[in-house]
């Protein structure tokens, strides 16, 4: 029965992995093939509403299931708080981008819901490292850390230097443009320690919040380069937060079908 | 070896000690959620873990639990053996304290309640 349980397990994994990369290239076939196309806004906009949309519509299921009692409870409610704040933020981006088709505002209400979203996205970090992150040996903290606060430091700087300082008007934008490293910095240490610490559990070999976390950084240190060298291709980054939604979606997905064990399937 | 083990509030018979160390499982596993709590059961009745309620095996339940939740039950662990401390008053010398795991130092309880 053991045995059985665990081939069960692996089968499912193995479910959500294909799921999860035939999603993947479906989204991002239909970014990439509009780039440059009179489509590419609309299809960037909404195919992380989209993304975003099902991460959250499945922090709801769990939410519903597993009620918001307990470790699991209050960090699974915590996680679903922010998605809600991210789905809002990409709506609000898209309402600027394709209903008012003006010049986006920067700063923004979607900065105010993207910064907004990253507290409770934290909580749920730190309140579940104490469960993925056991062992994790000191120095590789240390080195995370201290390689993850060089590239904050390195990006604050690279934000510093596309701003007039010395004009009170820029004060506001630059202060929000800078808080996105500090926040990425902040998620991005204890997901690089979980990733480096995975590989082990039946349920637990796969941090997936904890990779699309990393997905999200990349996502968001890119777009703060494309600030700094003035590019407007952005289609990558979209893939990128796209694959990052998607993988929030996948771990809230076998979190719901793993760790939310079925009244049907207990009585069995 | 007496490791200057301090009982507090702990039950010196086998059966009491297996009883309240099982307590202190359900309790630290409970505090993940209720869901989780019954979805780790499940499983680890499903290997025979909790085959008999009143005897635990403490290295074949972490065993289990390692291989179902990877390094998860090494913080269920070290919440059981809180509990038990907060709970029970059970105290091990400083130096044995720090040298052994939760794992082994809810086995060594056992097995002194057991003697």
């Amino acid at each position: 029965m053991e045995q059985q349980g665990y081939l069960e397990i692996k089968k499912q994994r193995t479910n959500l992995v294909v799921g999860l990369i035939v999603a993947l290239v479906a989204v991002s076939a239909l970014v990439f093939l509009t780039a440059g196309s009179e489509f590419e806004l609309m299809v960037s906009d909404l195919s992380r509403i989209a993304t975003v949309g099902s991460a959250v519509a499945m922090s709801l299921v769990v939410i519903a299931r597993q009620k918001i009692s307990g470790l699991f409870g209050r960090t699974y409610t915590s996680l679903a708080a922010g998605l809600i704040l991210w789905l809002a933020a990409e709506g609000v981006w898209a309402y600027y981008e394709l209903g008012q088709g003006s010049e986006r505002p920067f700063p923004s209400i979607a900065d105010a819901l993207w910064i907004a979203g990253y507290i409770p996205f934290m909580y749920y970090l730190y309140g579940t490292s104490r469960f993925f992150g056991k062992g994790i040996k000191r120095h590789t903290v240390v080195i995370v850390t201290v390689a993850v606060a060089g590239f904050m430091l390195f990006s604050l700087n690279a934000i510093l230097s596309v701003f007039d300082t010395s004009d009170p008007e820029s004060l506001l934008p630059l202060a929000i443009s800078m808080m996105y490293p500090i926040f990425d910095a902040a998620c991005v240490i204890p997901a690089v320690l979980i990733v480096t610490n995975a590989g082990r559990g039946q349920l637990t070999s796969v941090p997936w919040i904890f990779i699309a976390v990393i997905l999200f950084v990349i996502g968001d240190s890119l777009l703060g380069m494309t600030l700094v060298i003035e590019t407007a291709e952005v289609y990558h980054i979209t893939i990128i937060l796209n694959a990052g939604y998607l993988c929030v979606a996948a771990g809230l997905i076998w979190y719901n079908r793993m760790f939310i064990t079925s009244e049907k399937k207990l009585i069995k | 070896m007496v490791n200057k083990l301090q009982f507090g509030k702990l039950p010196k018979d086998g059966d009491g000690s297996q009883t309240v160390v099982r307590q202190a499982i359900d309790e630290a596993i409970g505090s993940l959620g209720g869901p989780i709590h019954k979805t780790i059961v499940w499983h680890m009745n499903n290997r025979g873990v909790f085959a008999n309620p009143k005897k635990i095996d403490i290295n074949f339940f972490y065993d289990n639990l390692r291989e179902l939740l990877g390094p998860g039950a090494d913080m269920i662990m070290e919440d059981t053996w809180e509990h038990l401390q907060k709970q029970h008053g059970v105290r091990f010398d400083h130096d044995f304290e720090r040298k052994h795991s939760p794992a082994e130092k809810i086995q060594k309880v056992m097995e002194i309640g057991e003697a």
